[in-house]
């Protein structure tokens, strides 16, 4: 329970960029170059890449993780070196992880198995971000089906309510679904309107 | 234009800009044809077309039910209103046809003299013009899905098998055996082009979501696994980079072979580098993408903001290559397409479907406004024919019952 409140910091502060997956214009990956910005690619959705402010990944595997000399390591060694969203076995191997603390690393959360000799990176409790970030997206495209014609206008949207398990905001998922193409904005003389894309 | 013409004539602007600055006029102003089409003939629903690259006078159409099509593009009768005409076909009864549908086809780069199908039935055909009867057929294991043959080469006559094994095969033309085999893939391969600029390289897309680049000539041919994320900081185990997320349906490189368009059924397009297998990370939006089997699409030749013409469903997206702006959907099908073809010389669109139609997307529209006025002026040479019939019955309309005899 004590979890809850520094989670939902996080997740307000991972943001998804407005467009949709691997759309990495010039800008993000500068920032993704320069290091400000991490990617993750999160096995829920296929295409969907996720992104997060470096400096808060590093407080957030601080704090959840316990403190082990691999974790520190992890931290100083790799996060700045490589810049991928996954990694080979052989590469954590020259850069000195043993396999104990391969084991160690994917118990604590930080990578996930992706093939023999593969692994993602990951964060500590992404499942859980998952979760909530689906239930609430589902939530809210059912906020709009429901509606007549299958549209909303977006100002009305921001004022309808959340269910409480949707802990991302009704902000967050609108820009998401808006850059997942879910959605369709039409410009209309009242404002922007939210209109379900069909299928 | 006019001004365009008269710069050109005078050495102020370069020859190329004209071409570049027409086509590119053009590819945008694509819209369905109101005075022209081709004859309806197809028997089933039409999934590859080709247009010869020497004339561009003939288009080649397969179809489900495994008969072949020629119509003949070109336009002598005077009148903008034209249908084309089928020149010859192959039914679907005849004993050398492909028994179940012809996936893929393909006119012999160099002339018109021979064409190559492929189809559900394992086999390859190579079809004499002339005869409408096949020179050679080839025999695989596996359904062939998409098969090509290099345009520029002229050491090597070989025809890149994509089929439902893990291998490619290619086909020698000039000696007629085909167990050269490209072994990479670990699932069916859905896909495969030849480069338009390297005679030797290959690229082909498979069902384990990745797309591989070969050069035909080395022992260990595969090049190059394309790599959505971009990985740098590896060691070189591309055994788990994949291009999509799902299976590749299409390939296209563009006409100068610097970039290489890869569509899959993640519902997503990517463009690539080709010399650095490098994803340039444009971002198309999601295209709706759900078959299982190749689609052809293609990108318009020598005009500016080059343009990708992508078959989704029953739409023809119009995209910017390089920006990845949608310009416009095309609308006309009434079923799923599943092949566009770009006609390099008139800058024309030809679409074929499920509806067992093949449209024709064309940027004369003037012409309908033209269409029209010759239109009245063959009524006009009509009307004085029909006024002297019109005279004649007014002397016939004399009334001959009533007599006069009658005080």
């Amino acid at each position: 329970m004590s979890k809850r409140p520094s989670n939902s910091n996080f997740y307000g502060q991972s943001k998804k960029f407005r467009s949709s997956a691997s759309s990495a214009s010039s800008v993000q990956n500068s920032l993704q170059a320069k290091g400000v910005v991490r990617l993750f690619k999160l096995g829920g959705e296929e295409t969907a890449l996720v992104v997060v402010y470096s400096d808060e990944l590093v407080n957030h595997i601080i704090q959840h993780c316990p403190t082990k000399p691999v974790i520190n390591r992890f931290l100083k060694e790799l996060i700045p070196k490589v810049q991928d969203v996954s990694i080979d076995k052989t590469l954590l191997q020259e850069l000195g992880f043993t396999q104990q603390e391969m084991s160690d690393l994917v118990r604590a959360g930080l990578l996930t198995l992706r093939s023999t000799a593969s692994f993602w990176f990951s964060f500590p409790n992404a499942g859980e971000f998952m979760r909530t970030y689906l239930k609430g997206r589902k939530s809210v495209l059912r906020t709009i089906r429901k509606c007549k014609f299958s549209e909303i206008l977006q100002f009305e949207l921001e004022q309808r309510k959340l269910e409480k398990s949707a802990k991302l905001g009704m902000l967050y998922h609108i820009h998401d679904m808006i850059g997942a193409e879910l959605v369709k904005c039409i410009e209309t003389t009242s404002g922007t309107l939210l209109r379900l894309t069909k299928k | 234009m006019i001004q365009f013409l008269e710069n050109v004539r005078a050495g102020i602007v370069e020859p190329h800009a004209l071409i570049r600055a027409e086509s590119t006029k053009r590819s945008y102003n694509l819209q369905l044809c109101k005075h022209r089409d081709i004859e309806s003939v197809h028997t089933a629903g039409v999934n590859a077309l080709d247009v010869d690259t020497m004339e561009g006078k003939y288009l080649l159409s397969g179809s489900a039910d495994g008969s072949l099509h020629i119509h003949d593009l070109q336009n002598f009768t005077g009148s903008p209103h034209f249908t084309s005409k089928l020149i010859c076909k192959v039914d679907r009864n005849l004993r050398t046809a492909h028994r179940y549908s012809v996936e893929c086809v393909q006119w012999y780069p160099f002339d018109s003299g021979l064409f190559i199908t492929s189809g559900m039935d394992k086999q390859l055909k190579i079809w004499d013009t002339n005869c409408m009867k096949p020179a050679d057929t080839f025999s695989f294991e596996g359904r062939v899905f998409q098969h090509h043959m290099s345009r520029i080469a002229t050491r090597n006559c070989l025809v890149a098998v994509a089929s439902s094994v893990n291998h490619i095969l290619l086909v020698d033309l000039k000696s007629g055996s085909c167990t050269h085999e490209l072994r990479g893939h670990s699932s069916s391969t859905l896909t495969c082009r030849w480069s338009p600029r390297e005679e030797y390289l290959l690229a082909t897309g498979s069902c384990d979501n990745k797309v591989l680049l070969w050069d035909v000539r080395a022992a260990k041919c595969c090049l190059k696994s394309l790599d959505q994320h971009n990985g740098k900081g590896r060691s070189v185990s591309e055994a788990t980079n994949t291009a999509h997320d799902g299976y590749v349906n299409g390939l296209c490189f563009t006409h100068d072979g610097l970039f290489l368009l890869s569509y899959g059924t993640d519902h997503r397009l990517r463009l690539w580098s080709t010399y650095s297998g490098h994803n340039e990370m444009v971002n198309y939006g999601k295209i709706p993408n759900d078959t299982k089997k190749c689609m052809q699409f293609d990108i318009t030749v020598s005009s500016d903001p080059k343009l990708v013409y992508v078959p989704s469903e029953g739409n023809i997206f119009m995209y910017e290559i390089q920006s990845g702006v949608k310009v416009n959907t095309l609308l006309g099908h009434y079923n799923c397409v599943n092949s566009c073809i770009y006609h390099p010389f008139y800058h024309e669109l030809y679409s074929a479907g499920n509806d067992r139609n093949v449209l024709i997307w064309t940027a004369d529209h003037c012409q309908g406004a033209v269409y029209e006025e010759h239109l009245k002026s063959q009524n006009q040479k009509k009307e004085p024919f029909e006024r002297r019939t019109l005279l004649v019955r007014r002397n016939v309309m004399a009334d001959t019952w009533s007599s006069d005899e009658e005080g």
